[in-house]
C-alpha cells in the first residue's frame, strides 16, 4: 500500500510540470509585454517611454532569457514558497502571501459544500435506486438535474433573494468570511454545494442499482435479512467505490465554481483572487493559483485512492 | 446405463414415508410480463421433497429450474410473479405468509447453494461474518458466539485452519473452498430444506466430488431435504433418490432415479441420457444431439412443447398439452405417445 | 435483410431486477425492429426527453428569428423607460440603459445557440480525430494521449477556459488586425465577432475531451471484437456491417456526448461572459446579462432572473434530452 502510494505521487510530478509550464508559457506570451506595461504605469509619463527604465524592468523580470529558463526558474522559486509578485496590484505583494491568505477560506468552503453534497446526494441516490422508476425515482433526479442545471450564478442570487431577503432565515450576507461554522457560510456552502449534487446523485444511483443486481445480494436476502439490512450492511458498502470517486471529483469542479459563489457572497478567497486576477490580466498570480489548484486536486484523487483501499479489501490486499 | 448408477444413495423413502413433506409444491405458475409478451416460465409444476431426501431437478438452462428454486424462497426477481398454485414449506404455505414471516424462514427452514460462489459472497465483506450473519438474525447469538458457531461450521464443511479462514475475504479462498464457504452459510441455521442450484457445475471434475460428498455426508446428518438443480444427468444419478425431468417450464417426467434413467418413458428423457457421453459408450456410433433448440417461452403454443423436436411426435400432439400420469409404479410421465405406437 | 441468421432482433434478458432470471430463457421479440426504430420508440416515450425536445427546437427557431421576434432593437435605449420591472410594453422589463430585456433574451439565445454549435462542432471534430488517431497509434502516442486527457480532466475547467480566453485574446486580436490589413473584411475589426471567436477557441480547446475519450474506447473495443471479423467470414458487406455495428455503436454514444456538452457549452459561454472575459458588449450574453443585473439584484430581480432562468431552463431541458437519447440509444445502460 504504501509503495503504491509513493508510485502514485510520483506519477503525479510530470502532469504538475506540464499543467505548470502550459500555464506559464500561455500566460507569459498571452500577457503581453509586461515590462512595457510596467513602464508605462510606474515611469514618469513626462519623459514619454522611458528605455532605460524599459531594459531595467527586462532584466529585473529575467526577460531576455529564454522561455525554458524563465520556466525553470519560477519553478525552482515556487519550490521554495516563491510564486513571484502581482506587479498588478499595488505594493507589489508576494503571490505566495495572496494565496495562503486566500486559500483556507476557499477549501474549507469547499469542504462544506463536499459535506453537504454527499449528506444529501448519497442518501437521495439511493432511494432513487431502491424505488427505481418509481415516483421517488423521477422526483429526485430530475430534482437534482434542475439543483445542477442553474448555474451558481444565478442559483446564488435567487438563494439570498428568497432565503435572506424575503423570508430573513439567515443573517444579511455580503460582508465575507466569517469562519466555518458561522451562519453565514451555510447559504453559500449550500449553492455550491449544488453544483455536484446531480453527478452524486446520479453515481450513486447507479452504483446502488448495480450492486442490487448481483447474485451476492441475492443470497443476502435467501439468509433472511430485510431489505434494509441488505442495503445497509452489502449493498452500501460494495456501491462506494464509484461514489467515492465522484464526490473526489465533485471536490474539484467545487473548487472551479468558487470563481462564482465567493464574488457573489464577497468571500475573499481562492475564487475570487483568481477572477480579479483574470479580469485584471495578472498573469503571476493566476499561474500561482493554477500550480496551487492542480496540487490541491491531486491531493483529492490521492485521498479518493486511500479510501479505495479501506473500502475494498481487495484493493487493500493486492496492491 | 447401469454404470452411470454406482451405489444408489441410502435414502429415508421407507421410513419417511410416514413423515410429512418438507417442502409440497401444487401445480406452481410463475409468470414474468415482459413488453414483448408474458413470459410463463414455470407451468403446473408439482413435487414433494421428504426428509432426507435429495430430489433431482434436470432440464437445459431456461427449462426453469433456477426460477422453481427462487420460488420456494420466493425470491423471483422483478417483475415475476407467482400467478397460480400453492408451496408448503415445512407445514406452512409460504404464499399467504407476509414479507417478515417470510424472512424468518429464510435460513431456519430453507436456504440456498448458489452456483457461482465468486458472486454468491459479499466481496466486501470477511466470509466469517456471512456466515454469522443469519446465525445472529435468526438464533440470536451474540456476536463471539455466532463467531465461535462459524468457526465450528467451517470444520464441518471441510475447511482448514478455521479461525484464520474467518477474517479472509471471498477472493482469498480457491474455487472449491469457496464453494465450501457458500455451503456452510447455508446451513448455518440447520435448514429443513437445502436449494442447492448447480453448486458443482462452475468447479473442476475432482473438486465436484468433494463437494457433492460432502451434500450428501451433510443431508445425512441434519435429515434435510434437498433438492438438487442442474443438467448434469450423470450427478443426478449418483447422487438423487428421484428426479425431476424438466422442459419448458414443465416437469415432463418424474420417479426414482434408477426408474427414470434406466425406463425413460418420455422421448425428451431419452433424448437426454442419451446425450450424455459415456466411458464405456461405442466410440463407433455418432454423438447424439436432440435437434433443435428449446422453445420461446412467450405465447407457448397449445400443444405439447416438444412436440417440435420429438421423434414421436404426431398430430395429437400439437392439439393439447400432455399432463403428468403414472406410467409406472412411482412413475409418471406428462406425454401423449409414451405408450409407443 | 442480408443473412437471415443475423437479423438484428431485440434481445430482452433478465439482468436480476428488471427481467426473468438468466437461464429462464432468451426471449425474442415478437416483430423484429431495427435499431433506430427501438430508439425512436424508446425516445417517444420519455416525456422529459421529449419537453427537452421541443424546448431546444424552440430555441433553435427563436435565435433564428430573433430580430424578426424582439418587439425592439436589443440596442435600443429608451430613456424614458430605465429599469422598469416587466410591463405590457416590456414583458420582461427593461434595464439601466432603457433596453428591452426581452430582446435582449432573445439575441442572447442567438449568441449561445451559435457559439454552442462552433463549440460542440470543434469538440467533436476534434475528439474524433484525437480519439481515432490515439487508438490507431497505439503504444507510446496513445499512452501520452490519454494521459492528456487524463490530466485535462481534473483540472477545473472553467478556470482553464478562462485562463485560456484571457491569455489568447490579445494574440487572437493582433491577427484578426494583421488578416484585416491584407482582407479588408469589416467583421475583422469587430470587436465583439473577435470575443466570439476567443470564447469558441477557449471552450473548444478543452470541450474534445470527453468525445475523444469516447471514440478512443469504442474503436479499441470495435477493433478486439471479433464479431466484426466473423460477420465478414459469413459474407456481409463491409456497408452492412457499417451500417448494423459500428455506426449504432459509436454514432449512439457521440449524439448523447454531443447534447450533453452542447449544454455545457452553453453553460460555459455564460460563465465566462459572466466572468466579464466571454462576449464584449455590446454583444448579448446571458452570461454578461446576470452580471450586470447583479448589482441591482435586491431591487430589479428581473434583470437577473430573466436571463437567468431562461439559461438554466434551456440547460436542463438538454440535459433531458441527453439522459432520454442515452435511454434510447444505449439500451444496456438503461434504467441506470
Amino acid at each position: 500500500m504504501l509503495r503504491y502510494l509513493v508510485r502514485r505521487i510520483l506519477s503525479m510530478i510530470p502532469l504538475l510540470i506540464v499543467v505548470t509550464a502550459f500555464t506559464f508559457i500561455v500566460g507569459q506570451y498571452g500577457a503581453g509585454d509586461l515590462a512595457a506595461y510596467l513602464t508605462g504605469t510606474r515611469g514618469d509619463p513626462s519623459k514619454g517611454f522611458d528605455t532605460e527604465l524599459y531594459q531595467q524592468f527586462r532584466q529585473e523580470l529575467g526577460m531576455d532569457d529564454p522561455i525554458y529558463v524563465r520556466y525553470g526558474h519560477w519553478l525552482w522559486n515556487a519550490l521554495h514558497g516563491d510564486l513571484g509578485k502581482s506587479y498588478v496590484m499595488m505594493g507589489d505583494p508576494p503571490v505566495a502571501y495572496l494565496i495562503k491568505n486566500a486559500v483556507p477560506q476557499s477549501l474549507q468552503l469547499c469542504l462544506a459544500a463536499l459535506f453537504i453534497v454527499t449528506i444529501i446526494g448519497v442518501p437521495l441516490g439511493i432511494v432513487a435506486a431502491v424505488f427505481s422508476n418509481g415516483v421517488l425515482d423521477r422526483v429526485f433526479v430530475s430534482g437534482s438535474s434542475v439543483l445542477s442545471s442553474i448555474p451558481s450564478f444565478v442559483l446564488a442570487p435567487v438563494a439570498i433573494i428568497i432565503v435572506v431577503v424575503r423570508l430573513h432565515l439567515l443573517p444579511s450576507v455580503g460582508v465575507g468570511w466569517h469562519g466555518l461554522f458561522a451562519k453565514e457560510t451555510i447559504l453559500p456552502a449550500f449553492c455550491l454545494a449544488m453544483v455536484g449534487l446531480l453527478n452524486v446523485v446520479r453515481t450513486t444511483r447507479v452504483a446502488i442499482l448495480e450492486v442490487l443486481s448481483q447474485e451476492y445480494v441475492r443470497a443476502a436476502r435467501a439468509r433472511g435479512l430485510s431489505e434494509r439490512l441488505v442495503i445497509i450492511k452489502h449493498v452500501v458498502r460494495n456501491a462506494a467505490l464509484p461514489v467515492v470517486t465522484v464526490i473526489g471529483m465533485t471536490g474539484a469542479g467545487l473548487l472551479g465554481a468558487t470563481v462564482f459563489i465567493e464574488q457573489i457572497f464577497n468571500i475573499q478567497g481562492f475564487g475570487m483572487m483568481v477572477s480579479k486576477g483574470l479580469q485584471r490580466g495578472d498573469v503571476m498570480t493566476v499561474t500561482g493559483a493554477v500550480l496551487v489548484s492542480t496540487v490541491i486536486v491531486m491531493l483529492f484523487s490521492l485521498l479518493v485512492d486511500l479510501l479505495y483501499g479501506i473500502i475494498d479489501p481487495r484493493v487493500r490486499l493486492t496492491r | 446405463m447401469m454404470e452411470l448408477l454406482p451405489r444408489r444413495a441410502p435414502s429415508g423413502e421407507e421410513c419417511s414415508a410416514r413423515l410429512l413433506p418438507v417442502i409440497d409444491v401444487r401445480n406452481l405458475q410463475v409468470r414474468f410480463p415482459t413488453r414483448d409478451g408474458v413470459v410463463t416460465a414455470l407451468d403446473g409444476l408439482s413435487m414433494q421433497v421428504m426428509p432426507g431426501e435429495i430430489v433431482g431437478l434436470v432440464g437445459e438452462s431456461g427449462c426453469g429450474k433456477s426460477t422453481a428454486a427462487l420460488s420456494f424462497m420466493r425470491l423471483i426477481p422483478q417483475p415475476g410473479r407467482i400467478t397460480a398454485g400453492e408451496i408448503v414449506l415445512d407445514g406452512q404455505d409460504i404464499l399467504k405468509l407476509s414479507d417478515r414471516e417470510m424472512r424468518a424462514l429464510r435460513g431456519p427452514s430453507v436456504a440456498m447453494i448458489f452456483q457461482d460462489a465468486l458472486t454468491a459472497l459479499d466481496p466486501t465483506m470477511p466470509v466469517g461474518k456471512q456466515i454469522a450473519e443469519p446465525l445472529q438474525l435468526h438464533k440470536g447469538l451474540a456476536a463471539a458466539a455466532a463467531r465461535a458457531r462459524a468457526i465450528e461450521l467451517f470444520g464441518q464443511v471441510g475447511i482448514p485452519d478455521p479461525e484464520r479462514r474467518f477474517g479472509q475475504y471471498s477472493h482469498q479462498f480457491s474455487g472449491g473452498m469457496r464453494q465450501r464457504v457458500m455451503i456452510a452459510v447455508a446451513l448455518s441455521c440447520g435448514p429443513r430444506l437445502l436449494l442447492a442450484d448447480e453448486p458443482t457445475t462452475a468447479l473442476d471434475v475432482t473438486v465436484q466430488r468433494q463437494i457433492l460428498r460432502l451434500i450428501r455426508q451433510l443431508r445425512d446428518t441434519l435429515n434435510a431435504g434437498v433438492v438438487f438443480i442442474t443438467h448434469d444427468v450423470g450427478v443426478v444419478a449418483e447422487l438423487c433418490t428421484r428426479v425431476i425431468v424438466m422442459y419448458a417450464g414443465r416437469a415432463v417426467e418424474a420417479g426414482p432415479t434408477q426408474a427414470v434413467f434406466t425406463h425413460p418413458t418420455h422421448p425428451y428423457t431419452a433424448g437426454l441420457l442419451s446425450s450424455t457421453l459415456e466411458l464405456t459408450g461405442d466410440r463407433s456410433l455418432p454423438l447424439y444431439a436432440i435437434p433443435g433448440l428449446p422453445p420461446e417461452l412467450i405465447d407457448l403454443p397449445a400443444g405439447c412443447a416438444f412436440a417440435p423436436r420429438c421423434p414421436r411426435a404426431d398430430p395429437e400432439c400439437w392439439n393439447a398439452a400432455p399432463i403428468l400420469e403414472p406410467s409406472g409404479p412411482q412413475q409418471s410421465v406428462a406425454c401423449w405417445r409414451w405408450k409407443g405406437d | 435483410m442480408d443473412s437471415p441468421s443475423l437479423a438484428p432482433t431485440s434481445i430482452i434478458q433478465g439482468n436480476g431486477r428488471g427481467g426473468p432470471p438468466a437461464g429462464a430463457g432468451v426471449l425474442r421479440a415478437t416483430k423484429p425492429r431495427s435499431f433506430w426504430d427501438d430508439a425512436w420508440y424508446r425516445f417517444r416515450h420519455n416525456w422529459a426527453g421529449m419537453a427537452g425536445l421541443a424546448i431546444f427546437v424552440l430555441l433553435c427557431l427563436v435565435a433564428i428569428f430573433a430580430k424578426q421576434i424582439a418587439p425592439y432593437g436589443y440596442l435600443d435605449q429608451d430613456w424614458t423607460a430605465i429599469l422598469k420591472p416587466p410591463s405590457a410594453t416590456h414583458i420582461m422589463g427593461t434595464d439601466d440603459l432603457g433596453r428591452d430585456v426581452f430582446s435582449r433574451v432573445l439575441m442572447g439565445g442567438r449568441t449561445a445557440l451559435m457559439v454552442a454549435t462552433f463549440i460542440s462542432l470543434i469538440g467533436a471534430i476534434v475528439g474524433l480525430l484525437v480519439g481515432a488517431f490515439s487508438a490507431f497509434a497505439g503504444g507510446k502516442v496513445d499512452a501520452v494521449v490519454v494521459w492528456i486527457i487524463d490530466g485535462l480532466m481534473t483540472f477545473p475547467t472553467i478556470w482553464l477556459a478562462a485562463f485560456v480566453s484571457v491569455s489568447t485574446a490579445p494574440a487572437l486580436k493582433n491577427l484578426a488586425a494583421s488578416l484585416y490589413s491584407v482582407t479588408h473584411w469589416a467583421f475583422l475589426k469587430n470587436e465583439v465577432m473577435i470575443s466570439y471567436a476567443v470564447v469558441v477557441f477557449a471552450i473548444g480547446m478543452i470541450n474534445w475531451t470527453w468525445p475523444a475519450r469516447l471514440v478512443r474506447s469504442q474503436v479499441l473495443s470495435l477493433r478486439e471484437r471479433e464479431f466484426i471479423e466473423a460477420t465478414r467470414a459469413l459474407g456481409a458487406s463491409v456497408r452492412w456491417i457499417t451500417m448494423k455495428h459500428l455506426v449504432p455503436n459509436v454514432l449512439g454514444s457521440m449524439i448523447v456526448l454531443v447534447t450533453l456538452s452542447f449544454g455545457n457549452a452553453m453553460l460555459f459561454e455564460a460563465s465566462l461572459s459572466y466572468l466579464g472575459i466571454g462576449i464584449r458588449p455590446p454583444g448579448a450574453s446571458w452570461g454578461a446579462m446576470i452580471f450586470q443585473g447583479m448589482s441591482k439584484v435586491r431591487t430589479h430581480p428581473y434583470l437577473v432572473l430573466a436571463p437567468g432562468i431562461t439559461l438554466a431552463v434551456v440547460v436542463l431541458a438538454l440535459q433531458f434530452m441527453g439522459d432520454a437519447l442515452n435511454d434510447a440509444l444505449n439500451p444496456k445502460s438503461r434504467s441506470k
